[in-house]
């Protein structure tokens, strides 16, 4: 990957293509090509809202899509946990980061775990080029291609007359090629490159108004006062996780599910009212299975272990166990002895 | 022990075998206090004596239409109880109504150390007491909710237009009362005897003192007046006289007999921000409230 090229093509918002051995200009569209193109999506869907038999719509879509077995509600409830799986993978990578076997085996999962949420889906997808969005949604493309593809002299390749469609699909096809995805954004902006412009003149690389940014230009902007965030973070991870795209994704979710963890402690703390201040148990009544669920989540590791330390405990006896022969209470008290003999030597 | 804590959801708790309605929340606090005994000539301990432990459950629920409070009867038969038992249980999180507990928590001999009632015009009139115990056990017990296994049973709990009166202080008299606020609180300490570990008894710290809040909104200025009055010699000041208290909220009934006295008046609020005026009035009394 030409990280270096990549930087100029996002700085100055232009790049070259070659298209039958002929070089173009390509311009990143501006706030007003972008809205003139958007008019014409509007446009498309208005004009065709109830011409329905050429178009398939969003809820036939879904009808289309079950009745061929292609997706069904089970499919997005599998897809939805799929999704949480390769959360919950990326948390363990981050957790397991200074283990290189547990590193290896995770990343295989997270690998083959990716490819399958494409594979989902591009299923879920297979019609959505069929609907009047989609159609759109084209229209809106091939405009912004059209104003934004120059001669090297200058002059426009497209006029409003003349848009040849081989050509024009030609370019599609090459602009697609040339598009930066979010991954290779994020490589662009840990490159010693970038971060020598970047560490000059944080986001006033760019003239103002933010608005004429490209896209790419925005997208930079944010992903680099990201990673500034992480670095400037109390709890900074190692350099190591912070180059790893999805060890980095697992470190930003491990501490927004327990800062979400802490705000919902917080809030039943606060509606139950400062009288548990010091309660090792609470139980706390809820109206559903969803805020039952949220409450046990609550609790940490140590936390849920002895839930079902307990649970196994009290169901091993009908008279019950006493409290002080429960194993984690037990290992409290073993801590506490200890403690006192160290204090005492 | 460290103040690590354990959530629970879909709870039932029941006192006495009786399902507590209205219950909201409850916390448990269990301490297990360690005496280590040393000898010359070793750094180790020669045993670690283990202090009884001690068990302290706060309930909190909202007062029901028809149904009693947790603390009733007078002061002192509820003061000599030292046997009530306590059954929490948890069950399957996704079930509609608890059925089938999958864990209990057992808390035997407990003994009341502190009630609190709050009739307030916000929210439901609630009933907060606080046991306190030697025993507890995990499992040993069941609570089954009550109703049947889809919607449970349903009532209605008591809000501000459940207040019905009952005998007020002078100053009360006409007054737009916004909350009513009842509490006591004693100490229980362990009576114990040899031969036997756990304590024998629990006896109540007397006097108790009893407390009863009230908050209005502020019509005028408090009407009490302060004043150092000359005193015939050999004679008892008569600025502070002793009133009666007795507080109804359709069914239940607080009474603090007729030895309240009033210890604060607190002149509040009216903020610039336009909050109004309160007036908070604070009576107590000693060793006496019956509750019904």
């Amino acid at each position: 990957m030409d990280i270096e090229s990549l930087v100029y093509k996002i700085i100055t918002g232009y790049y070259y293509i070659t298209i039958d051995d002929t070089a173009y200009k390509v311009l990143h569209p501006t706030l007003k090509i972008k809205q003139h193109a958007h008019l014409l999506y509007s446009d498309a869907m208005q004009k065709n809202k109830f011409d329905s038999p050429n178009w398939i719509k969003d809820r036939d879509k879904d009808n289309i899509l079950l009745s061929n077995q292609i997706w069904s509600q089970t499919q997005e409830t599998e897809l939805e946990a799929f999704l949480k799986k390769l959360e919950d993978m990326k948390i363990e990578l981050y957790l397991k980061f200074g283990d290189p076997i547990m590193k290896q085996k995770i990343k295989q999962s997270l690998g083959s775990g990716k490819k399958e949420v494409h594979k989902m889906h591009a299923k879920k997808m297979s019609m959505d080029h069929m609907t009047l969005e989609s159609y759109a949604h084209n229209l809106k493309n091939e405009q912004i291609i059209i104003s934004t593809v120059f001669h090297m002299d200058g002059t426009p390749v497209f006029t409003e007359k003349d848009v040849g469609a081989d050509l024009l699909e030609s370019f599609i096809g090459a602009i697609a090629e040339n598009s930066i995805d979010m991954d290779i954004l994020r490589v662009v902006a840990r490159s010693d490159i970038w971060r020598s412009y970047w560490d000059a003149a944080k986001s006033n690389i760019f003239p103002p108004p933010a608005y004429d940014w490209t896209d790419e230009q925005r997208l930079l902007i944010n992903i680099s006062k990201m990673y500034d965030s992480v670095r400037e973070h109390p709890e900074c991870p190692e350099e190591g996780v912070i180059d790893d795209d999805d060890a980095l994704d697992g470190w930003i979710l491990f501490n927004k599910r327990r800062a979400d963890k802490d705000r919902k402690k917080n809030k039943v703390m606060d509606a139950i009212g400062g009288k548990y201040k010091n309660a090792n148990e609470i139980f706390v009544v809820t109206h559903s299975a969803e805020e039952s669920q949220e409450i046990f989540a609550m609790n940490d590791a140590s936390g849920m272990a002895q839930i079902r330390s307990m649970s196994k405990a009290a169901n091993s006896s009908t008279e019950g166990v006493n409290w002080a022969e429960l194993p984690h209470v037990k290992a409290e008290l073993n801590g506490q002895i200890q403690q006192n003999n160290k204090r005492r030597k | 022990m460290p103040n690590y804590r354990v959530f629970f959801a879909c709870q039932a708790v029941a006192v006495n075998n009786t399902f507590v309605e209205g219950a909201q929340s409850v916390g448990m606090t269990t301490t297990f206090d360690l005496e280590p005994i040393f000898q010359l000539g070793q750094l180790d301990p020669y045993d670690v004596i283990p202090v009884t432990p001690n068990v302290e459950v706060t309930i909190s629920r909202a007062l029901v239409d028809g149904g009693t409070t947790l603390f009733n009867g007078n002061f002192a038969t509820v003061a000599a109880n030292n046997s009530t038992n306590i059954c929490l249980s948890v069950g399957d999180d996704t079930a509609p109504v608890l059925k089938s507990p999958t864990f209990n928590v057992f808390i035997e001999e407990a003994g009341l150390t502190s009630v609190s009632y709050k009739l307030s015009t916000e929210g439901a009139f609630t009933e907060d007491v606080t046991y306190s115990a030697n025993k507890k056990k995990a499992g040993g017990c069941q609570v089954i909710a009550p109703g049947d296994a889809l919607h449970g049973i349903s009532g209605h709990v008591k809000m501000r237009q459940y207040y019905n009166g009952g005998t007020l202080p002078p100053p009360l008299v006409g007054q737009r009362i916004s909350s009513i606020t009842i509490g006591a609180s004693f100490s229980r300490e362990n009576l114990f005897e040899l031969g036997r570990y756990e304590p024998y008894y629990k006896f109540v710290n007397f006097p108790i003192e009893v407390t009863c809040e009230f908050e209005v909104i502020a019509t005028d200025l408090d009407s009490i007046a302060v004043a150092e009055t000359a005193t015939a010699q050999c004679a008892s000041p008569q600025d502070n006289p002793k009133v009666a208290i007795v507080i109804n909220a359709c069914g239940n009934s607080w009474d603090l007999g007729d030895q309240c006295r009033l210890t604060s008046v607190t002149y509040g609020g009216g903020d610039a921000g336009g909050g109004n005026a309160t007036i908070t009035y604070s009576y107590s009394t000693y060793n006496t409230l019956t509750v019904s």
